[in-house]
């Protein structure tokens, strides 16, 4: 009885220290994603119930937020396949990734909201890497484990979502200027 | 072989990300070095990614509640509790009073509801659904040093975990909030999609309360479309509220008033388990 309170008592501790911190990353990670407080108060906090049930598959040392990522997309992937709704997969768009027509030249002056803005009117699984990888720093190894999808897919969606991202950025000022993503070919 | 503009670019956002060999990342920097334009497309890329950075440490609709992190952090310290410590400690004094408070739980009384009532309607609507309360609501620890004591009871009871008939009630929130004017201490339950809330409140009117016969399970009419049932202690008033619908919602409300009977079975459940 008394190993077993020392036992919590260790993973509590290590869970404090290790996981704890990563709760306002989270929150910001979920909110993006929820649209809702409720619910990505409910997803960070089920998130960290399963995390710290499963602590000890944890290796410390390693990058407990983006393990916990892992954990939160995967809660979040499960509840969108009870709801009925898709999951976060759509293969046929990132067909498209390796067509990306122009990179056009981004404004000088980008406030937050612009910036913000212009991630919400990209696809949704574009959002994803980028805000895995760009926001949260993840390496492609964590975003494509935390996805359940292969790294070159992380890097093909990434490739195409910043594009799109640019050239949302660019429409939002209305400074559409096609410019061709070849830089050679822009030459010349 | 010298790097080529295009094969710079195709590189450029796996150089910020760290992402490169050793070798791939030096022959880049090569290139970055003597072509402006490929630099200069770096520094474009790199200034997007740290802006969105930036946007969401600093945009107020993404941050959390400033006492999130606290709430949380006491739950999962809570979970992680031996369950028969927390249950003889803490539930059984309040089961003890919660079942006598219960009493008769079909005990049905409708009429018009008091001011009170409605406040505690509205503390729901505009806290737990709306979160749209002028005022923050703050911990319940807080609210039990500041305004009543009896708050505290709250931060365990009920539990973070109801299982009824209807569903498994789940807490989402416990806190201390003011609608109205009026201060209460809340617990927020999400069933599927619905929410349910336990407001505390004092009362003021010592018993002189027309919503009920004290220490029983009173029924109240539909108040801007949502159930409410209420308990009368020494000095409070329970609150239940939701948008459940009535057969759903007397079941959830029989539940959450009926803690010494759901105390036993879980205390069986546990017992068996350890044995």
């Amino acid at each position: 009885m008394q190993d077993d309170a020392e036992g919590r008592q260790a993973t509590w501790s290590g869970f404090e220290a290790e996981a704890l911190p990563h709760v306002e990353s989270l929150f910001r990670t979920a909110m993006w994603f929820e649209r809702d407080r409720n619910e990505a108060e409910d997803l960070v906090q089920e998130t960290l119930k399963q995390a710290l049930e499963s602590f000890h598959r944890y290796t410390p040392g390693t990058n407990c937020r983006a393990w916990l990522m892992s954990i939160l997309h995967h809660v979040r992937s499960n509840r969108r396949r009870a709801k009925g709704r898709s999951p976060l997969v759509f293969e046929e768009a990132d067909l498209l990734a390796s067509t990306v027509p122009f990179v056009p030249p981004v404004p000088e002056q980008l406030t937050d909201a612009d910036l913000l803005a212009a991630l919400r009117r990209i696809p949704a699984q574009y959002q994803v890497v980028i805000v895995l990888s760009d926001v949260e720093e993840l390496p492609y190894k964590e975003i494509a484990t935390a996805l359940s999808i292969p790294i070159g897919t992380v890097m093909s969606r990434l490739h195409r979502g910043r594009t799109l991202l640019r050239q949302e950025l660019v429409r939002a000022r209305g400074q559409v200027i096609p410019i061709s993503a070849d830089p050679e070919r822009r030459r010349g | 072989m010298t790097m080529q503009c295009r094969d710079a670019r195709e590189l450029l956002d796996s150089f910020i990300g760290e992402e490169l060999l050793v070798e791939t990342n030096h022959e880049l920097l090569g290139h970055l070095a003597a072509c402006p334009d490929c630099s200069a497309e770096l520094d474009v890329r790199r200034r997007i990614r740290s802006g969105l950075k930036q946007a969401f440490r600093s945009s107020p609709h993404l941050q959390p509640r400033p006492r999130f992190t606290e709430e949380v952090t006491a739950r999962l310290r809570a979970s992680i509790q031996p369950a028969r410590r927390r249950w003889r400690s803490r539930w059984l004094p309040i089961a003890a009073s919660l079942l006598v408070l219960a009493g008769a739980s079909n005990y049905f009384l409708r009429g018009r509801p008091s001011e009170v009532a409605r406040l505690a309607a509205g503390d729901h609507q505009n806290c737990a659904v709306k979160f749209a309360l002028p005022e923050t609501p703050i911990s319940l620890k807080e609210a039990a040093e500041r305004f009543d004591p009896s708050y505290t009871q709250l931060e365990t009871t009920p539990p973070d975990l109801v299982r009824t008939v209807a569903g498994t009630l789940h807490v989402a929130d416990r806190h201390s909030c003011v609608f109205g004017g009026r201060r209460f201490g809340h617990v927020v339950f999400r069933l599927d999609d619905h929410l349910v809330s336990v407001l505390v409140t004092k009362d003021e009117s010592a018993g002189a309360s027309s919503e009920a016969d004290s220490r029983q399970l009173a029924w109240l009419p539909r108040t801007n479309g949502l159930g409410m049932a209420s308990l009368h202690t020494t000095g409070h008033i329970v609150y239940i509220v939701s948008d459940l619908q009535d057969s759903q919602f007397r079941t959830v409300a029989e539940a959450l008033a009926q803690p010494a009977s759901r105390l036993a079975a879980l205390v069986a459940a546990y017992d068996s388990q350890t044995e």
